[in-house]
């Protein structure tokens, strides 16, 4: 097991490295410039942006470009952002990380907390009308845009009973968790209710699968109560493939939704990497780029590993 | 008689308790004033240094410059209290104001000017600044390293300070609007470090609200600046915070914000209408326009693109904007002084077009609806379009329009980028649809000149060169104003681009507050004198 996590842990420095050479290749083949905005600007020259590209270093050849972020980026140094600020690209990312794991977290709860009793009930009653209607209910769930049960919530619990904050993270002059939990609600269920969907469906089917076991039949013929029957060994098992979805929303996680933040304004990572790309902000397209592909490793290595954790039939040698 | 006598009365006791209760609205200190931005800051809050237009709406009130704009977009005095020119208009004395002071405390004297201007003109600067001030004798040399100093900037006195510029430029006044840094904070600084400064996320300027907080992509707050030189603010705070676009109307409805612009104008409509809100409208000092290739084998013929303008009924724009635009036949706004109705309006007339069209050898050979000349060369080009849905829906018009005389239009869509690049990349292209802000300055050699940088359309011509050039030359504004009017006149028969409209400009108040410029002009919060922000103000029992 430890050499299969070694190993694992070893083939992901190639992958890295040529994930960050296709990015950085397709970013900058794209067409578009960091500087374009300044083109339409009156009273800026075409001297004066051709300087700031040398002084940003734009004009060098691609290649030379590539491997002076390399070198930088292996010393831990991802460079500074070309638009916010110019800050330092590791002091926006640590700045940004807590708003989009605090929502991403408060989300999860919410789906994970609905979801596992909706699908657990609804494989339990197969066929029945409440099976249908949550059936019903949760592919309407799938098919509306987060951002439009973003935009109700806001129009219900922000203008006609106004008792929630109508976005951002922090009220002017306030702050404080009270303060932060206020404003995280109405975006935690807009991005919570959606991942009920899909989530309640993983759950029914595989209750579904699992009742159907030979081992649940040996179990209620030999008389055990349905409920230890259901929720000792039928429930048990049929979380197994659920945990390991939770590996998989690892990366989801940190890269933050980027409609849910828009519209509430909250300051995460979703919108940091869009406003990167529409700004071709470079420095911070890679940098959050690589950052997500890393977690995506973590989190297919968590599931994976987590397999075996709950389920002793599976073994990596 | 009584009656009438009566009526009098009646009418003095009236005029008498509108007096009172308009002298009953005496401006008060206090209260928090939220300005919105709807767009992230590039929170480079440096009046040299910054990129993003959206900072410099925290710039200016953080910073004040020698002179500001004011409503009528004339230049008036600010820091500077007078300014004389030079006999050649060469060179210009400013006297600055005496007292007036940083946020710090710190007195602001001729050395925080000089230092301003030098920093922009020093051969380590990395902004993009330079090229507003490279007209300043002496700057290409201390740029290029090759002096010490810049020989046209000379500190005369603490308070007097000369600029000579090469040659005399009309315009130059204009950007001596530029926020004054103070050098005591920022001169031990390497100017390469300059952009990376703590300075420029907790600036400090002398202009009527400091820097008091800033939260990254939430808020900015401002502070009311005690010593301000014209006057301490009537408000205590100034903040300007990031609302969603989508969000902005249930803002407004719940008090939250004070001033907002508007895009979706039903909204605006709607917005306007409510107890709480005023809305206002202007013109924008800003053009659209179909820029034409004058590269292109078909459009580089002036009568071709005289013939596509007769063909296209402009007015249908209007319908589009829902009312909230005005037509444009040139590219200096009506509110300038510069503008001039004498120019070539291209009246929607397709059989003048057929004609032009037909006269230049193109006619539908093998009657397939679009025209060719004797080589069997189709009358058809690109337009280039972003996804706006405005530009999308003119671009379609136009195609349809085009059709009706026999020219073919492919509309293609891109992205703003990579529309910027193609125009510059490329010199296939045919037509493409954008916009300029332009500002009230008539002076466009920016874009129409044959050096412009923005000359995108590639548009050379001499005798457009000698009107901008004598233009920006000539100091008295009233032998401008007929340079202008020759100008406008030619580029509207040269027809390097076809001007769609001036967009109008949607703003909505909240209605709690006082004093601000209700004309509108160029803006709510610039009166005759420049900007008056310092002088709106929240009643009592309406400040929270």
């Amino acid at each position: 097991m430890q050499s299969y996590i070694l190993r694992r842990i070893l083939q992901v420095i190639p992958v890295l490295l040529a994930i960050s050479l296709v990015i950085f290749m397709i970013i900058n083949l794209a067409p578009g410039d960091p500087l374009a905005n300044l083109k339409q600007t009156k009273n800026i020259t075409q001297e004066d942006i051709e300087q700031r590209r040398e002084t940003l270093g734009l004009n060098d050849p691609l290649l030379v470009r590539y491997f002076n972020w390399i070198t930088n980026a292996l010393k831990g140094n991802f460079g500074r952002s070309l638009q916010t600020g110019r800050k330092q690209i590791f002091e926006l990312i640590v700045n940004r990380l807590p708003a989009t794991l605090l929502l991403a977290i408060s989300s999860m709860i919410i789906s994970w907390a609905l979801a596992i009793p909706i699908g657990v009930y609804s494989a339990l009653n197969q066929y029945s009308l409440a099976d249908y209607s949550i059936t019903v209910l949760i592919f309407i769930g799938l098919s509306l845009p987060s951002f439009f049960f973003g935009i109700i919530l806001i129009y219900v619990f922000a203008l006609k009973i106004p008792v929630l904050p109508i976005g951002g993270m922090i009220t002017p002059g306030k702050g404080g968790p009270l303060d932060i939990f206020l404003h995280l609600i109405l975006p935690a269920f807009a991005l919570g209710i959606r991942g009920i969907a899909s989530l309640a469906r993983y759950m029914r089917s595989s209750m579904l699968e699992v009742i159907n076991e030979d081992y649940i039949r040996t179990a209620k013929a030999k008389g055990l109560k349905a409920s230890i029957v259901i929720y000792k060994h039928a429930f048990r098992n049929a979380l197994i493939p659920i945990i390991t979805i939770f590996g998989l929303q690892i990366p989801w996680l940190i890269s933050g939704s980027i409609i849910t933040e828009k519209i509430f304004t909250w300051p995460g990572m979703g919108t940091l990497s869009i406003n990167a790309v529409f700004a071709r902000d470079y420095p911070v397209i890679m940098a959050t780029n690589m950052f997500y592909a890393l977690m995506v490793f973590t989190g297919n290595l968590i599931a994976d590993i987590s397999y075996v954790i709950v389920d002793p039939r599976i073994r990596y040698d | 008689m009584k009656s009438k006598i009566l009526s009098v009365i009646t009418i003095l006791f009236l005029l008498v308790t509108f007096v009172s209760s308009v002298q009953a609205e005496e401006a008060v200190y206090g209260g928090t004033f939220v300005d919105t931005v709807q767009t992230n800051f590039g929170e480079i809050f440096n009046p040299i240094q910054y990129e993003s237009s959206y900072d410099s709406q925290v710039i200016d009130l953080v910073f004040d410059g020698l002179v500001i704009r004011n409503s009528t977009g004339a230049i008036v005095p600010n820091l500077a209290k007078s300014w004389d020119f030079s006999e050649d208009g060469k060179s210009i004395t400013f006297h600055l104001k005496e007292g007036v002071k940083y946020h710090d405390g710190h007195e602001l004297t001729s050395e925080d000017v000089a230092f301003t201007f030098r920093t922009m003109l020093h051969p380590d600067y990395t902004g993009v600044r330079y090229g507003s001030y490279s007209s300043i004798k002496g700057a290409a040399a201390y740029h290029k390293g090759e002096a010490d100093q810049v020989s046209g900037i000379e500190i005369l006195d603490k308070y007097t300070i000369k600029f000579t510029t090469e040659y005399s430029d009309a315009t130059f006044m204009g950007n001596m609007q530029r926020g004054i840094l103070p050098a005591h904070l920022l001169k031990d600084i390497p100017v390469t470090e300059l952009e990376n400064a703590e300075f420029n996320s907790n600036p400090v300027g002398c202009g009527p609200f400091k820097f008091a907080e800033y939260v990254s992509q939430q808020y900015v707050i401002l502070d009311a600046f005690e010593d301000y030189h014209k006057g301490r603010p009537y408000l205590d705070q100034y903040m300007v915070k990031k609302v969603a676009t989508d969000s902005v109307p249930v803002y407004l409805k719940r008090d939250e914000i004070d001033l907002v612009s508007l895009d979706n104008k039903e909204q605006f409509e709607e917005l306007k209408r409510l107890d709480n809100l005023k809305g206002f409208t202007r013109v924008s000092e800003a053009f659209r326009y179909f820029g034409i290739n004058q590269k292109h084998p078909l459009l580089q013929n002036k009568n071709i693109r005289q013939a596509l303008a007769y063909g296209f009924q402009k007015e249908i724009i209007l319908q589009i904007l829902n009312g909230y635009g005005v037509l444009a036949n040139g590219a200096i706004p009506p509110s300038s002084w510069g503008y001039s109705e004498d120019v070539c309006k291209y009246e929607f007339d397709p059989v003048k077009a057929m004609a032009i069209l037909k006269e230049e050898g193109y006619i539908d050979r093998d009657g397939d609806g679009i025209r060719e000349n004797e080589n069997g060369e189709k009358l058809s080009f690109d337009l280039n379009t972003t996804s706006q849905d405005i530009r999308v829906e003119i671009s379609e018009l136009f195609q349809e329009f085009m059709k009706q005389i026999g020219v073919e239009v492919d509309v293609q869509l891109m992205e703003f980028n990579a529309l910027v690049d193609m125009l510059v990349d490329s010199k296939d292209w045919g037509m493409y649809i954008m916009g300029w802000a332009t500002g009230p300055e008539p002076d466009m050699s920016w874009i129409f000149h044959s050096n412009a940088a923005w000359n995108d359309v590639r548009f050379f011509d001499d005798y457009n060169d000698k009107l901008l050039d004598k233009g920006k030359s000539t100091m008295e504004r009233e032998k401008r104003k007929e340079i202008y009017a020759e100008w406008q006149k030619y580029i509207s028969q040269e027809l390097p681009y076809i001007f769609l409209y001036y967009p109008e400009l949607t703003t909505v108040i909240n209605e709690r507050v006082r004093g601000y410029n209700s004309d509108n002009t160029r803006g709510l919060l610039l009166d005759e004198k420049g900007s008056m922000v310092h002088k709106i103000w929240i009643p009592k029992d309406k400040q929270k």
